[in-house]
């Protein structure tokens, strides 16, 4: 390759690096848009302290400049996991994120018919429910842990770990259902023959 | 019986006996002979005729429905929304609901009576609600006795069926769920002696020769109900003598069968109403949908009416066409229903004075999605035989939802529309698709495969098979992601050529033609450089490259050549969809599901599609690459999206453009929407726009209709956040110029420490960007001052 272009281009990339963050702004595709004002370099850029976070963030949100600290932290954190936070007064709070904790109780009543379907023995019936209460709220760690209950009831154990597994992802910050679902997957893996899996399974739901 | 049928053929035998013996004789042996042959014919005739009329009468076309609209508090869910549906389900507006497929409309509160459904996990009963809604969603849901319901659900709009080769489409009534007032008029109007005769009658038939002859041409038929089934029935179109002929006996035959009853709810479910393109309409409670939009058990007394006139001539009183000879049609059966004493003068009055109320025929849900019908069918053929499908009355429930459907086909024509506009010529012939999905559950939202969402043609979504150029970028990088690189790993961002498989060159260009020098991983991603992804994709390996994007669900074959990094790999968008769906759900590829059940006339399930997923790759990795796809959105090529989406959606998603701009992509998702938008030409001519031009422009409009909720990255246990210098890779404070928080497999971070001046501080390996106080960056801060 041409060496001088290739030392031109590192001088040229060394001195955009000394430019500091400007590197957010160059716009590649979209030249035909307004840029987006960036700070002089060498500010520093405050941290928004922002008053209204109310709920405790259960993760680290990344920062994106020149927006740092997007307010993305202090909404939406699945109902399930708000519920799990504040146990006590969710409806106490008036800037609580848009799931309602009322939207629940369409969920907890499809689960209740769920468990009396597959208490039955009619787990097709019982999958039809759980799935139903899944599209209602897809994020809630309790469906995860009851449709993978019915998987193995029916001993599809392929597609209850799967399931269970799907919910440990979805239980990010609640470790009382992590814990559940990993104790339903070492119950899956022991009923697969899957005995090391199994193990390996409770050990997780035990660690503190 | 046989003495009857022997006297008629024997009758016809005489006429032609003559004068000559031997001829005579001759004949009168012919006659025995014709007779007996005769006679056979009516036994098989009659056997047929039981055997059709008691064994699949019909063809039932498959019906295929929308998702049910659940209806739960809390769900954000806006009046007018549902005003659209209760629309596409052909509910009446009214003051008071007080009828099932009624609803009443206040301010903040929707009164409305259901009309119930049996779905194929249980029934829904037809009801009485009130539904209380407020700030977008809907806050309440109450019963007739003022108790509230935590979950209902409304019945399923029909959205199409799957018909038979000779198209009729057909919907199947018991003649008790049909208002009295409509076998009424059909007995008034096409034949008053319908309970007395035994199949063909003399009377009418002299009544009939009466008339014609008084008014000196053919003004009236003398077939009775039973003789115009028989001729629909059994017979073909084609009107020679000897059909003509068939009729009589037939029809005899089938009153000595079957009761008026049986022969009355048969002549309902077969008689033509009308026609819609190449779709045949039979039967009235097909009729009622096609002509009131509502089914036939709500029809009022004018629209019986109407329905029964039609029968004489579905074409020459199309209402819709023709509405002053249907109206005059109709006043004339209404006319008639009060001389014979079915209604009264009231009813009659009542009746005249309404309009035809007939819909037109483009605010029926059938016809409005032709895409998403061809991803319905071609799954079920899979598993179906094509006679079961369209014979046997089978109903498919889809995951299809309305609401997002018109939403998507607004979008695309809209933006489109804006496009021409703004280009003139060059934006010319534009075409475009939209897939849009549910990134947590896999379900098909909506299909558009065309510009014109109604148009039932070349579908894009499904067989427009295009370049996807940078959208195939997060494969990529999170394979990088998956074996060790980082957010902030340097990538060179150089020129490159080299030889191909195939002997070609290749030599890629970044978009605006400047090689960056170095650059952070994610910042390759968000601004989609095309010279560090080839140098990485080469440090990968294209095998590597042709795997990952098997595991996020790509069927097909791959070459495994490196212009494969920058997406020389024609998919259609679907396929896109499914890639896009297993980054959206941390790695878990489920199939995209466009039917959740099958089941039978009678509701016995024949197949369910339930939730399935697989595991594909590590939550952690996922996580890392939609913290690159966010970053798309908020300062890379896709971040106009801001102006008019709302800064917290956390949209996380990636453009595309194929080479010479064939092809303008943008897949994305929110926390409940996933969508993938193409724009480009059939004929593959270069666009004026790239992907952020065009079908980030159709994505956005569509997520302004939708008002999805947010993304939310969970943070899986290996991951942590920390503060860093992107350029130089260290860990730094959250103060500092240029310090982003990025997430890192934990472990993966850097390990030494600089101070906003660029100092270097000690390694610290146990202290984490989100274990600092601000107590302590505010020391650090202040500590590097005196250094």
């Amino acid at each position: 390759m041409n060496y001088q272009f290739l030392s031109l281009s590192l001088a040229l990339s060394l001195l955009v690096g000394c430019a500091g963050s400007n590197n957010f702004v160059t716009p590649v595709e979209e030249r035909s848009l307004a840029p987006v004002i960036a700070p002089p370099s060498g500010t520093v850029i405050p941290v928004e302290q922002s008053e209204q976070v109310v709920v405790a963030p259960i993760y680290d949100a990344p920062s994106f400049e020149p927006r740092a600290q997007t307010p993305s932290e202090q909404r939406s954190v699945p109902q399930a996991v708000q519920q799990s936070m504040q146990p006590m007064s969710p409806a106490a709070d008036p800037s609580m994120p848009r799931l309602e904790s009322s939207s629940n109780t369409a969920v907890v009543a499809l689960l209740g018919d769920a468990q009396q379907s597959a208490g039955r023995g009619d787990f097709a019936a019982a999958e039809s429910q759980v799935e139903r209460a899944l599209r209602i709220s897809p994020r809630d760690p309790q469906i995860y842990l009851q449709l993978a209950a019915v998987k193995r009831q029916q001993r599809e154990y392929l597609q209850a770990e799967q399931v269970a597994l799907r919910g440990v992802a979805l239980s990010a910050g609640l470790p009382d259902f992590k814990r559940k679902l990993w104790r339903e997957l070492a119950l899956i893996r022991t009923q697969a023959g899957d005995f090391g899996g199994a193990a390996q399974a409770q050990a997780e739901s035990e660690r503190p | 019986m046989t003495k009857k049928r022997k006297k008629a053929v024997s009758k016809k035998s005489e006429r032609k006996s003559s004068w000559l013996r031997s001829l005579s004789l001759f004949l009168f042996k012919l006659s025995l002979v014709g007779s007996v042959l005769a006679g056979a014919g009516l036994i098989y005739l009659d056997a047929q005729l039981r055997d059709k009329f008691e064994g699949k009468r019909w063809a039932i076309p498959a019906k295929v429905y929308a998702r049910p609209l659940e209806l739960y508090p809390g769900l954000q869910l806006s009046q007018e929304a549902i005003k659209s549906e209760l629309q596409g389900l052909g509910y009446k507006l009214t003051n008071r609901a007080d009828q099932p497929g009624t609803a009443a409309w206040g301010k903040g509160r929707v009164d409305l009576f259901t009309r119930g459904f049996q779905f194929p996990d249980g029934a829904e009963p037809a009801r009485r609600i009130s539904l209380g809604f407020a700030q977008g969603s809907l806050k309440s849901i109450t019963d007739s006795r003022g108790g509230s319901l935590t979950l209902t659900r409304l019945e399923p709009i029909l959205i199409g069926g799957i018909y038979p080769g000779d198209n009729e489409d057909r919907e199947l009534v018991r003649l008790a769920d049909v208002p009295q007032l409509l076998p009424d008029a059909l007995i008034a109007v096409e034949d008053r002696d319908f309970y007395n005769h035994f199949g063909i009658s003399l009377k009418g038939i002299a009544r009939a020769i009466w008339v014609n002859l008084r008014a000196g041409r053919f003004a009236q038929g003398g077939s009775t109900l039973t003789q115009q089934l028989i001729k629909n029935f059994y017979l073909t179109s084609d009107r020679s003598l000897a059909r003509k002929l068939l009729e009589l006996p037939m029809a005899i035959l089938l009153e000595l069968h079957y009761s008026k009853q049986e022969i009355l709810e048969a002549y309902l479910n077969e008689v033509y109403l009308g026609q819609d393109g190449a779709r045949a309409i039979h039967g009235f409670a097909q009729g009622a949908l096609f002509y009131f939009g509502r089914p036939l058990a709500e029809l009022e007394t004018h629209q019986l009416a109407l329905m029964a006139g039609l029968i004489k001539g579905p074409s020459y009183y199309d209402p819709r066409r023709q509405p002053a000879r249907a109206t005059e049609r109709r006043d004339l059966v209404l006319k008639l229903l009060l001389d014979q004493g079915f209604i009264d003068i009231a009813d009659y009055n009542r009746g005249i004075a309404q309009p035809l109320d007939v819909v037109e025929k483009g605010s029926r849900h059938k016809g409005a999605y032709p895409a998403y019908l061809d991803i319905v069918k071609r799954q079920l053929r899979k598993e179906y035989r094509e006679e079961d499908l369209n014979s046997e009355g089978v109903r498919v429930f889809t995951t299809l939802d309305p609401i997002v459907h018109m939403h998507a086909a607004r979008a695309l024509e809209s933006k489109l529309d804006g496009l021409q506009e703004r280009y003139g010529a060059k934006g010319s012939n534009l075409q475009g698709s939209v897939v849009v999905t549910d990134p947590q559950t896999g379900e098909v939202l909506a299909l558009v495969g065309d510009r014109n969402a109604r148009f039932d043609g070349f579908n894009r979504a499904l067989d427009a098979y295009r370049p996807i150029g940078s959208l195939v970028k997060p494969a990529l990088f999170l394979s990088a992601l998956e074996t060790g690189y980082t957010l902030i790993s340097p990538l060179n961002d150089r020129s490159v050529k080299l030889q191909q498989p195939d002997g070609s060159f290749w030599e890629p260009q970044n978009f605006d033609g400047q090689p960056k020098g170095q650059v952070p991983l994610y910042e390759a991603l968000s601004r989609s450089y095309n010279l560090s992804t080839a140098h990485l994709g080469l440090d990968l390996g294209v095998e590597r490259v042709v795997k990952m994007l098997q595991r996020l669900g790509v069927e097909k074959s791959i070459a495994p050549f490196p212009s494969l990094f920058l997406g020389a790999l024609a998919l259609s968008p679907v396929e896109v969809a499914q890639i896009y769906q297993t980054i959206a759900a941390n790695g878990f590829r489920m199939p995209l599901r466009s039917i959740r059940r099958v089941t039978d006339a009678d509701n016995r399930e024949l197949s369910r599609y339930p939730f399935n997923l697989e595991q594909i790759s590590d939550p952690g990795a996922v996580h890392l690459l939609n913290y690159g796809l966010q970053a798309v959105a908020r300062e890379g090529t896709a971040r106009s999206l801001y102006q008019t989406l709302p800064a917290d959606l956390n949209v996380s998603g990636k453009t595309g453009t194929s080479d010479q701009q064939r092809d303008s992509w943008f897949a994305g998702f929110t926390g409940n929407r996933l969508a993938v938008v193409w724009v480009g030409r059939d004929d593959n001519t270069s666009l004026p726009f790239t992907g952020s031009g065009g079908a980030l422009a159709v994505w956005t409009e569509l997520m302004r209709q939708e008002q999805p909720e947010p993304y939310i990255a969970l943070k899986p246990d290996n991951i942590e956040y920390f503060w860093v210098d992107p350029q130089a890779q260290v860990l730094t404070d959250p103060q500092c110029s240029g310090s982003r928080s990025v997430p890192f497999i934990r472990g993966s971070e850097p390990k030494q420490r600089v101070s906003c001046t660029g100092q270097l501080r000690a390694p610290s390996s146990d202290h984490s960007a989100s274990d600092r106080t601000a107590d302590d960056n505010i020391l650090d801060w202040f500590k590097g001052w005196f250094r």
